[in-house]
């Protein structure tokens, strides 16, 4: 165990043992580790193997950013383990390497796969044979990756929360400018969230000795109500709306302010080798050393652009690693910061930066030497070879602006930094920290508390003395000097062995300029084609190095290159967490559980759950035609439309006339559109002068409201619709037998004379309330019962038991659909399209284009009338039992010249039966159609009438 | 025109109305009672229990027996017949029932179940004697569930968009809106008691929600006397 002296701040908890396996193995941990800690702190030092070439990889940043030390953890892959703090029995395995993480043989691609895996290496290698593809592709994913999924269980494994947090201010990102915002604005009065992808709050204060400071702040925002999403990561920015996965919860965060406080990050360098494990950024040697008090190396050369990788120097020291050498990039260097490491006699080398660290499956030394801006030695210099276990390396800081960029900010590059940051705030985003260029924790803080105050005086909180206030930390923040850096070369390396632009896809800097050479010349092309920025970092570590070398390769500017667009996610996350819980919103009428009682197949129709039949769909038509059938239609579409003006109304709406309609009768509707076609069809029952009671198909429903909305919207007539669709339940009792069932029920006279067909009658059936409505969608004598929605299993349960003796059965859809189309009766949406009118569809008489007024769609049909149709629907049947699929073609002269719409077995009839769209010369009685189907050719004879009752006499009887 | 079809209390000959979700109340436990023509969850083996649970996370309860009448017409003449200080994305309590603007054209009123005969019965005449209005009634249409509880926000912030912070969703607040993927009202009756009203059809779905967003925060069944004993009564 490498555990050094007790640390200030350090957040293992050294008196409780965790224990988990790694591997299968035994680990012992302490509370508060990561798992990545807990394995470092036990010696390990490769924690997972590269994507391609199954290189070694060791810890690099130590905060959830790079793809270095992905594991599985109790089966779940892509978890960091730098992050993930550890549980006890956790089981966590490595990923992507055969047989073992210390030895994979798969190591054989990075040292003789390069001819085979350029980049593309797909579309150019191993495509031959073709037929070997498939034998290919499942070796190469295989091989490759960043961890395998489980097997497809049949249930979700974990649960997942949706959680819906308005806020009025959202800060993301928890470093000291962070807390620094969202303590002013909470104190302001604001509601706040704070999210931070770390344990705790506090960002980088916690590893750079500013824990207390950073801890003081946190419990301050919790005093002033801040709501505090820890660790919680900022998936993205939507029109407003920020998703933050957190634990096993996604909020979706909608706040009227927001704060981007999301820091920056630090980049590595691009040279030979600066993928071996022992190659490490500056933060992640500190948070190892003072969160874990573990010792990240014994002898360390540190590389820096900036005063930050100078004070990692001094701050691993007095960790107790040895600073074998400082290499600053800066020429002539003269910082605070210089001068302290100077003072503490530690070896430092300006003007220059590593190009190579040594070692094959650990660092072992480093190669550095002073360099020009392009990295390449300056002549007259000598390389030095350092030895060491550790090489530190700190690229500068980039902004972490990709939610400001999804926002609508602007990335413009800095010249002088040789960086992007995000500018042009869009309207309520605020940036505040090193995400808005502060150099140090001072200047975060001072930029959040000014941020914070801002938001909230946008919300209207506060007062004059806050306004004050806001007016000093501005100019004390407009005050603050800029810092100084030296832009990293894009890369500085021997010309022998790898130089990693993207760790996560193993992409090199030859890689950028092979695709450049190819013809990917611009960086959005290059990054689909070489797949840089693409892995689990989402481009924080790959994006600058990545834009450099295309700027190196393309001799264009890097501000001429340019960034790629930010996209979410912004931090990677498990599918299943959008899957969010698996339920379908999913409609019942009141009598589904009485269904499913009876042995009912459920299944979905539309937006409903409906039976489609009870086990005998055969027995249950037949059982129509001879006794009586029982089915459960509330899914009908039903609105009352009422007011003076509701026969006027509906004239307007449907091409046949309602206003004339006598109070007691139901006429039959085919809605057009202002095109004509046909919309949806149902019957409209006039129950008084001025009701109508309307019943839509069942997916209509929702949209024939809206039209009819729409259109009284528009027209302002006497009229009010209410949809009554889930208020009431309908039921179609049907058969020979029904008329007696009914008498059984009520005292209503059911007698041909007295209820005749298309009669709507109100009475009470069962001691129900009822509107009955005499109609034979499947043929038979039958009768169409509304009722209220509650009383459904009541006026089911007592029409099943008092039909009874007559031998009635309840029939789902499946027989349904038969009984109907042996009646040729049609379903809209089904036999019908967008494009079907009425005069097409053989139902010419539903149209009274001689009626006075305008209505919805006469000019269409009066144009309509007047041409020759293209096809016309009609029936068919096939003798030989031969049923084709609904979708089959209708063969005219080699070619296809229509489809069929339905189809099914008649058993009542003992024939195929059909409907079919079909050229005009075939819409005639006897004519042959021919059907290709499947590879099938079949053969059917055109009927223009009903298959069957076509005199309607059963219906009427 | 007359729409006793629509009406449960007009049903005869032992006709009970049921909700939709009564098998799932009863294999939570439920002891049914039929109270008012509805057989209503009376309780869920402890009225003391289901008090603890509605104090310490939340409670659920099935609240569709409730009356709901649907008027529509012109604002002015809705004005006539309404209480007078009618307000949008407010519910006004009058005459004991909950009068919730829908949109100006159209007022959802909500009433205890006993009391929706009298109270349609009044609305009717008023309706016959204004212009352009009318009256419907939704009491089937429209399932209603109570959720009642410190928990009671977070759990519908699991199905909502909805912003039920106290200061943004006031008392007597009142929203149309989407529970769940679904069209939905939500009315805060009081503290942290939430009506979620919405269309009957999808009352096994919602409730199969609902309750497991709840008990994953550690909400309880609650019966009918338990929120007689709080003092919130279906529709009251």
């Amino acid at each position: 165990v490498t555990r050094i002296g007790r640390q200030p701040g350090e957040r293992i908890d050294r008196s409780t043992e965790v224990s988990f396996s790694f591997d299968g193995k035994p680990v012992s941990a302490l509370a508060g580790d990561t798992i990545a800690s807990a394995l470092y702190a036990g010696g390990r030092r490769t924690f997972s193997r590269s994507f391609k070439y199954h290189r070694p990889r060791g810890l690099l940043c130590c905060a959830g950013q790079c793809p270095n030390c992905l594991v599985t953890v109790d089966g779940a892959p892509g978890v960091r383990a730098c992050t993930e703090p550890v549980r006890e029995g956790m089981e966590v395995e490595h990923i992507n390497a055969t047989p073992s993480l210390d030895l994979d043989v798969m190591r054989v691609t990075d040292v003789a796969g390069g001819p085979f895996t350029p980049p593309g290496f797909y579309y150019k290698t191993f495509i031959r044979p073709r037929r070997a593809w498939p034998l290919y592709e499942r070796v190469l994913r295989g091989v490759a990756g960043l961890g395998r999924l489980g097997r497809p269980k049949p249930h979700r494994e974990w649960r997942t929360e949706y959680r819906r947090r308005h806020a009025d201010v959202l800060v993301v990102g928890g470093g000291p400018a962070g807390l620094s915002a969202a303590v002013q604005a909470a104190e302001l009065g604001a509601d706040v969230v704070l999210v931070d992808e770390g344990p705790e709050p506090g960002g980088h204060l916690l590893s750079e000795g500013g824990h207390d400071r950073a801890r003081a702040l946190a419990a301050r925002a919790r005093e002033a109500g801040v709501e505090i999403l820890a660790p919680g990561a900022a998936l993205g920015f939507f029109d407003g709306i920020v998703p933050v996965w957190a634990g096993d919860t996604l909020h979706q965060i909608r706040a009227r302010r927001h704060i981007a406080a999301t820091g920056a990050i630090e980049q590595p360098l691009v040279f030979t080798g600066n993928d071996l494990p022992g190659v490490m950024l500056s933060g992640g040697a500190r948070r190892l050393a003072s969160l874990y008090a573990l010792s990240p190396g014994e002898a360390a050369v540190i590389a820096a652009v900036d005063d930050r990788g100078l004070e990692a120097a001094l701050a691993l020291r007095r960790a107790g690693v040895r600073i074998a050498l400082v290499c600053d990039l800066r020429p002539g260097a003269d910082t605070p910061a210089v001068h302290a490491l100077r003072d503490a006699g530690i070896d430092l080398l300006t003007g220059a930066t590593v190009i190579a660290a040594k070692g094959r499956s650990q660092v072992r030394a480093a190669v550095v030497a002073e360099v020009d801006a392009d990295g390449a030695q300056r002549p007259g210099t000598r390389r030095r070879v350092v030895p060491c276990d550790l090489l530190v390396v700190s690229g500068g800081d980039v902004p972490a602006g990709s939610l400001l960029l999804q926002a609508g900010a602007k990335a413009t590059f800095e010249p002088a930094t040789g960086r992007f940051m995000p500018e042009a705030l869009p309207e309520g985003v605020e940036a505040a920290g090193a995400v808005a260029g502060a150099r140090d924790a001072a200047d975060a803080e001072l930029s959040g508390a000014v941020a914070g105050t801002a938001a909230a005086h946008a919300l209207g909180l506060g007062d004059a003395a806050s306004q004050a206030m806001a007016e000093e930390l501005r100019a004390r923040l407009d005050g603050v000097a800029p810092g100084e850096a030296a832009p990293a070369p894009a890369m500085a390396g021997t010309g022998e062995g790898k130089c990693f632009a993207c760790l996560c896809e193993d992409v090199t800097a030859k890689d950028i300029a092979f695709s450049v050479d190819e013809g990917f010349d611009s960086i959005e092309l290059s990054k689909r084609y070489t797949t840089v920025t693409m892995g689990p970092c989402q481009g924080r570590m790959c994006q600058l190095p990545s834009i450099r070398l295309m700027a190196k390769s393309t001799g264009a500017s890097m501000e001429e290159v340019g960034t790629t667009t930010a996209r979410p996610p912004w931090s990677s996350v498990p599918m299943g967490v959008f899957a969010g819980r698996p339920f379908e919103p999913a409609k019942r009428s009141s009598i589904h559980g009485r269904h499913r009682e009876l042995g009912g197949h459920v299944l979905w129709a539309g937006d409903w759950r409906r039976a489609y039949d009870y086990g005998d769909p055969e027995g249950e038509a037949l059982a129509v035609h001879e006794r009586a059938g029982l089915i459960d239609v509330s899914t009908l579409g039903k609105m009352i439309v009422q007011g003076p003006d509701a026969g006027a109304f509906l004239d307007r709406l449907y091409p046949n006339r309602f206003s004339n309609l006598k109070p007691g009768r139901i006429r039959y509707g085919v809605l057009g559109s202002d095109a004509g076609r046909i919309m949806d069809d149902g019957t409209i029952c006039r129950l008084s002068d001025d009701a109508f009671y309307v019943t839509t198909t069942s997916s209509g429903a929702e949209a024939v409201e809206g039209w009819f909305t729409w259109w009284q919207a528009e027209w302002r007539m006497d009229v009010r619709i209410t949809d009554l669709t889930p208020a009431l339940c309908a039921v179609n009792l049907a058969g020979p037998k029904a008329r007696e069932i009914m008498g059984a029920l009520s005292e209503l006279d059911c007698s041909n004379e007295a209820f005749a067909y298309l009669d709507g009658k109100r009475a009470h059936v069962a001691g129900v309330p009822s509107l009955l409505l005499r109609i034979g969608f499947v043929g038979e004598l039958g009768y169409e019962i509304h009722f209220p929605a509650a009383l459904g299993e009541h006026v089911w349960d007592a029409i099943m038991e008092a039909g009874s003796p007559y031998g009635l059965r309840p029939f789902g859809l499946e027989p349904q659909r038969v009984l109907r189309l042996q009646k040729m009766h049609i379903l809209v949406g089904q036999d019908t399209d967008s494009e079907s009118n009425p005069f097409d569809a053989a139902m010419p008489w539903i149209v009274k284009l001689d009626k006075d007024g305008d209505f919805i769609g006469r000019w269409a049909l009066e144009n309509a009338q007047q041409r020759e149709p293209v096809a016309k629907l009609v029936g068919f049947t096939m003798p030989n039992g031969d049923v084709p699929h609904e979708g089959a073609a209708i063969v005219v002269d080699g070619g296809p010249g229509g489809r069929v719409t339905s189809s099914r077995f008649s058993h009542k009839l003992g024939r195929t039966i059909g409907m079919a769209w079909v050229p005009p010369s075939l819409a005639e009685d006897g004519a042959t159609l021919e059907i290709a189907d499947e590879g099938r050719r079949l053969r059917a004879e055109v009927t223009t009438t009903p298959f069957y009752d076509p005199d309607q006499e059963r219906l009427r009887s | 025109v007359t729409l006793e079809f629509l009406s449960v209390d007009t049903a005869r000959d032992g006709a009970v109305a049921r909700s939709s979700v009564e098998r799932a109340l009863l294999s939570g436990g439920a002891r049914m009672e039929v109270r008012d023509g509805w057989a209503v969850a009376a309780d869920f083996g402890s009225v003391d229990a289901e008090l603890r649970a509605c104090a310490a996370a939340a409670g659920i309860a099935e609240s569709s027996a409730m009356g709901k009448l649907e008027l529509q017409g012109p604002a002015a003449a809705l004005a006539d017949i309404a209480p007078a200080d009618l307000e949008p994305g407010r519910a006004t309590r009058a005459g004991g029932a909950w009068w919730c603007t829908v949109h100006p054209e159209r007022l959802l009123v909500l009433c205890p179940p006993a009391a929706t005969a009298e109270l349609r019965d009044g609305l009717e005449a008023a309706v016959a004697a204004a212009e352009r209005t009318s009256l419907v009634e939704l009491t089937t249409g429209l399932a209603a569930f109570t959720v009642i509880g410190p928990a009671a926000r977070e759990i519908l912030a699991r199905l909502s968009a909805l912003d039920l912070r106290p200061a943004s969703f006031a008392e007597r607040g009142f929203a149309p809106v989407s529970v769940g993927r679904v069209p939905a009202m939500v009315l805060r009756e009081n503290g942290d008691r939430f009506l979620v009203l919405f269309g009957s059809a999808y009352a096994e779905y919602m409730w199969t929600a609902l309750t497991d967003a709840g008990f994953a925060l550690g909400a309880s069944l609650v019966g009918a006397d338990a929120l007689e004993r709080l003092g919130v009564a279906v529709g009251a």
